[in-house]
């Protein structure tokens, strides 16, 4: 959320602005002015080239009024006090609440800010999901009653291993913790650590990291702005807009960890944190496979964050080390969202993050040994045409056409912006093995039209075997957006249960091996998107034949030749042959004499 | 008979001699006419004739619009102080008062004394708030002591006051360009390209504007203007940097290579070949071409950053952390470099953050800007400075 605000002092990695001898040059030399004036060729367009012209267009179809989920974040932008709380938005969940076999979603709600500068807490949103056909808000009877909170983020872990998933909800104040009964409804929890901490947070994620087999917290926070610290800011034409981050300090992110009861104590101090960070989005994930969960931090114009953990929970920050603190020209971006994803499928997790608009998206390919390249340019990243405020995004074989395709949720952060407008369109990126490209959209759809975008996630909400997606946008209602692509290829859903591990195997990495050719990789993650959470189950989708050595072969009969294997976060390793395709799988972690452990899953 | 021809023809002669001043005066120019006439020639660098302008505004009895030619040719000749002196006792109506000012005040900004510019063309603009000639000088007088807001103003008045003069959006572009206002400095250039298609620096201005629209991520747009322009070096770096924006790595590789054989030291080009090599895999190569450019530039922070990315892929891990802190330093330096720039904007009159800006400058081995700071700093404060030659 890098904001110019004509000139916001933000670090120009070039500016020269002295050009020695050139005012005279320009201003004062003789020029002859003696020719008709003409219009120039190169006229302002959006590079329209840079759309792909393929047939297929984005197979989402936005139902959210339909199914019945109803849910408006809102910033309280209505007295135009224009804070940068404001610009920050909300997230959105996917979750089997009720464990029923059916993703429930839950929205944050944000707030209201008054004249006289209260600002109150609006209801978040609980749907239930009615076998994929319908969602009723169920927040009443859940008891989810968040509204305390001026709220922002969403993420859930079931951080008491007892089989529910439970969530914390980030916002401006004290994050709330609610745990989980297992009867349908949430209680809010005991607060995390021992004070009372209301310092403004916005993403979290949860992952075990200190390899005691119960969830740990990672919270980002943002900056100190606060009515008493609301400075007087405008756009180039004189108009009050918001702030830009750079007029406040960054706030120390936090680190809690569980004590195996549901409570938490606050490492932060401890386990060596920077305190520099201006932190929006939280990625925790193993980028280095050496068997434990890093943490990735997407800040807004400081450098990003890499935590290497060592296994027991002490972090050593080296994200310029890595390669992933700052952008190729070395400079660091307004990040805002994150995803992991192997794109090239070499096996490594790459990490993906969207940012502000004059800066390119970030795809940070991984070499190997924690060290990692970025190579938007080079992947058509920076060929998208246009420019864009990224925030919500998801990595995903959306189309099951055997890559990873990315959806960003995009809009701009201040109320009056010049280079590009505040509503925005999302995008859709579709890989083609060498390039991302743009897809077009379908007039009228969702991804044709322009919108505040923040969270974003994403899940099988119906059960087909795709992966559908929730957006929540600024004062405008939450999308559901059902994937209507027609399935190319075979897709494999696997879900994982931990036992030694923690319950839902943050930290998990799966490997999908055919007879020859690389493994395809996914990780269960903690965190990613922004503000959001995304069904953790794993989506596999295969070739419809896939290339041998000598000879293309029918999928069926390559199926029984597909192994799985499961690296755990206990360091337990698993491999399982894979019984058939388009298949739900669960896989429960063995105890060290189990050597199957497989069950076979349901298809919700 | 004769007689009588005779006395005609006495007549006429007498009446021809009597009548020559008559028609002398007659279609002699006015003191007017000469004045501008003078200013004319001094401004095609004509010296000798503005001289007879001088002499004839004298015989016709026009002494302070003389003083006022012979003062332009004084500023012409670089004469600047004896110009300002040449006008000490001028006076006269609004006109010659301010065109007096005027004199001195460019005088004044050719002399680096921003003050006393200011105060001159500031009166000019009270007795005539249209004059295109002050505002233009006081643009760049501000803008060379880094009062952007000022100077901007001015150039906006200018460039209204002018409506054909492409100059005010050439240099508005550019300080939106200087300041990453780059979706605003487009149209600024667009609007100089229509004024003037054909002014001096058409290509300058095109590889400018193409920078701009490369950093509004516009490379298809960039590389149509670019082909406006001349196939220079850096105009083929940028068109190589626009290829690898479009993805095309084979292209940026050829345009490189183009670039290199015609200047083998050229640092964006060595930047760049050295990105696509780290992309590419090949970290050696890589090093080679970044570390001959750092050992070239030892101040450029990419060559540092990018080499140290390479070390570490050939882990040369001791190597790497040296680079990474040279890199680092640089760009501590680079940070409050440009944070000061924000400050110099918006406290016009303060000499010590320009002077601050030079030391940077100086540690960031760019003696031209230093320089200019340092004149900055001596325009706006009473600081003893010597220029270098």
């Amino acid at each position: 959320m890098n904001k110019m605000n004509s000139c916001d002092g933000r670090e120009r990695a070039l500016l020269w602005l002295r050009h020695s001898g050139l005012v005279v040059a320009i201003l004062l030399c003789a020029c002859r002015r003696d020719r008709e004036p003409i219009v120039t060729s190169a006229e302002d367009s959006l590079a329209s080239d840079a759309i792909t012209d393929v047939n297929e267009s984005i197979a989402f179809v936005e139902r959210s009024k339909e199914l019945g989920v109803v849910a408006t974040y809102r910033n309280g932008e209505e007295q135009n006090h224009c804070t940068l709380l404001e610009s920050l938005g909300g997230g959105v969940g996917w979750f089997d609440f009720d464990r029923d076999g059916w993703l429930d979603l839950v929205t944050a709600g944000g707030g209201i800010i008054s004249q006289e500068n209260q600002i109150t807490g609006l209801s978040c949103a609980l749907f239930q999901n009615r076998s994929g056909q319908a969602f009723q808000n169920v927040f009443q009877q859940a008891g989810f009653h968040a509204e305390s909170l001026y709220s922002h983020g969403i993420a859930i872990g079931d951080f008491d291993n007892d089989g529910f998933p439970d969530l914390i909800v980030t916002g401006y104040g004290v994050p709330q913790l609610w745990h989980n009964a297992g009867d349908g409804t949430l209680i809010l929890a005991a607060g995390l650590g021992s004070g009372i901490d209301d310092r403004w947070s916005s993403s979290a994620g949860w992952a075990d990291l200190n390899g005691d087999g119960n969830l740990d917290l990672y919270l980002a926070r943002y900056v100190n702005w606060s009515f008493e610290n609301h400075p007087f800011c405008q756009d180039s034409k004189a108009a009050r807009d918001i702030c830009p981050p750079r007029s406040f300090e960054g706030l120390p992110d936090s680190v809690y960890f569980s004590n195996g009861s549901g409570s938490f104590r606050d490492v932060s101090a401890e386990i060596g944190l920077r305190t520099d960070g201006k932190g929006l989005g939280v990625l925790l994930a193993d980028v280095d496979l050496d068997g434990d969960v890093d943490a990735y931090v997407a800040n807004d114009t400081t450098d990003n964050f890499l935590y290497f953990n060592d296994g027991r929970g002490s972090l050593e920050e080296g994200g310029l080390l890595s390669g992933v603190a700052l952008d190729d020209n070395g400079i660091p971006n307004g990040s805002m969202g994150i995803d992991l994803c192997d794109f090239n499928r070499d096996g490594l997790p790459d990490i993906w993050v969207t940012n502000y608009e004059r800066e390119y998206f970030a795809i940070y390919r991984n070499e190997g040994r924690g060290q990692f390249l970025h190579v938007s340019r080079r992947y058509g990243i920076t060929d998208l045409g246009g420019l864009f405020v990224g925030f919500g995004t998801v990595c995903e074989d959306f189309n099951t056409d055997g890559f990873t395709d990315i959806v960003v949720a995009n809009g701009h952060v201040i109320k009056f912006p010049d280079a590009s407008p505040r509503m925005q369109l999302p995008l859709y990126l579709r890989f083609n093995g060498e390039r991302f490209q743009r897809e077009q959209a379908a007039n009228g759809s969702y991804f044709d039209t322009v919108h505040e975008g923040r969270g974003a996630a994403a899940g099988d909400y119906d059960g087909d075997g795709d992966i559908d997606l929730a957006v929540s946008h600024l004062n405008a209602p939450v999308a559901v957006l059902e994937n209507r692509f027609i399935a190319k290829n075979h897709s494999i859903l696997v879900e994982l249960i931990g036992t030694s591990s923690n319950r839902d195997a943050v930290g998990a990495r799966v490997d999908l091996f055919q007879d020859s050719g690389p493994p395809m990789s996914r990780q269960i993650v903690g965190g990613g998107s922004y503000l959001s959470h995304s069904d953790r189950r794993l989506n596999f989708t295969l070739p419809d034949t896939i290339e041998m050595a000598d000879d293309a072969k029918p999928f069926s009969d390559l199926a029984r030749s597909l192994r799985l294997t499961v690296q755990w976060p206990s360091g337990t390793n698993q491999t399982l042959t894979v019984p058939s395709t388009n298949r739900f799988i669960r896989i429960v972690e063995p105890l060290a004499s189990d050597a199957q452990g497989l069950q076979r899953g349901r298809q919700p | 008979m004769r007689l009588g021809w005779s006395v005609i023809a006495l007549i006429a002669m007498v009446t021809i001699v009597a009548g020559i001043p008559v028609v002398r005066r007659m279609t002699s120019p006015s003191k007017e006419v000469l004045f501008q006439k003078g200013l004319e020639r001094v401004s095609r660098g004509d010296i000798v004739s503005a001289r007879e302008m001088i002499r004839s505004l004298h015989a016709n009895g026009a002494p302070e619009m003389a003083l006022l030619v012979q003062a332009r040719v004084l500023l012409a000749k670089g004469f600047l102080q004896p110009a300002i002196d040449s006008l000490e006792d001028v006076e006269g109506g609004a006109d010659i008062v301010k065109m007096k000012l005027l004199v001195q005040g460019e005088a004044a900004y050719r002399m680096g004394q921003h003050s006393e510019t200011e105060a001159a063309l500031i009166e000019v603009l009270a007795i005539d708030s249209q004059c295109v000639d002050a505002h233009r000088l006081l643009a760049a007088s501000y803008y060379d002591i880094g009062a952007v807001h000022a100077a901007i103003h001015h150039l906006t008045q200018t460039a209204q006051l002018s409506p054909r003069d492409p100059r005010p959006h050439r240099l508005l572009a550019l300080i939106h360009k200087d300041y990453e206002l780059f979706d605003e400095a487009i149209p600024l250039y667009k609007e100089s390209l229509r004024r003037g298609p054909d002014q001096p620096d058409r290509d300058d201005l095109l590889f400018e504007m193409a920078s701009c629209q490369v950093k509004m991520r516009q490379p298809r747009e960039a590389l149509n203007t670019l082909a406006m322009g001349r196939d220079g070096i850096h105009e083929n770096v940028l068109r190589a940097e626009c290829q690898l924006g479009l993805g095309d790595i084979e292209e940026a590789r050829t345009l490189i290579v183009k670039v290199t054989k015609n200047e083998a030291d050229n640092l964006d080009a060595m930047v760049l070949l050295g990105t696509i090599l780290l992309e590419d895999g090949d970290a050696t190569g890589a090093a080679e071409v970044l570390l001959r450019a750092s050992t070239k530039y030892p101040k450029d922070y990419l060559c540092h950053f990018k080499l140290a990315q390479a070390f570490t892929k050939m882990e040369r891990l001791d190597d790497a952390r040296q680079e990474r802190e040279i890199a680092e330093q640089i760009r501590t330096l680079r940070k409050e470099f440009a944070e000061l720039h924000q400050v110099a904007w918006d406290n016009p009159e303060d000499p010590k953050v320009r002077l601050r800006l030079a030391a940077l400058a100086a540690e960031l081995l760019r003696p031209d800007l230093e320089q200019v700071w340092l004149h900055a700093a001596a325009a706006v404060g009473e600081i003893v400075f010597q220029p270098q030659p």
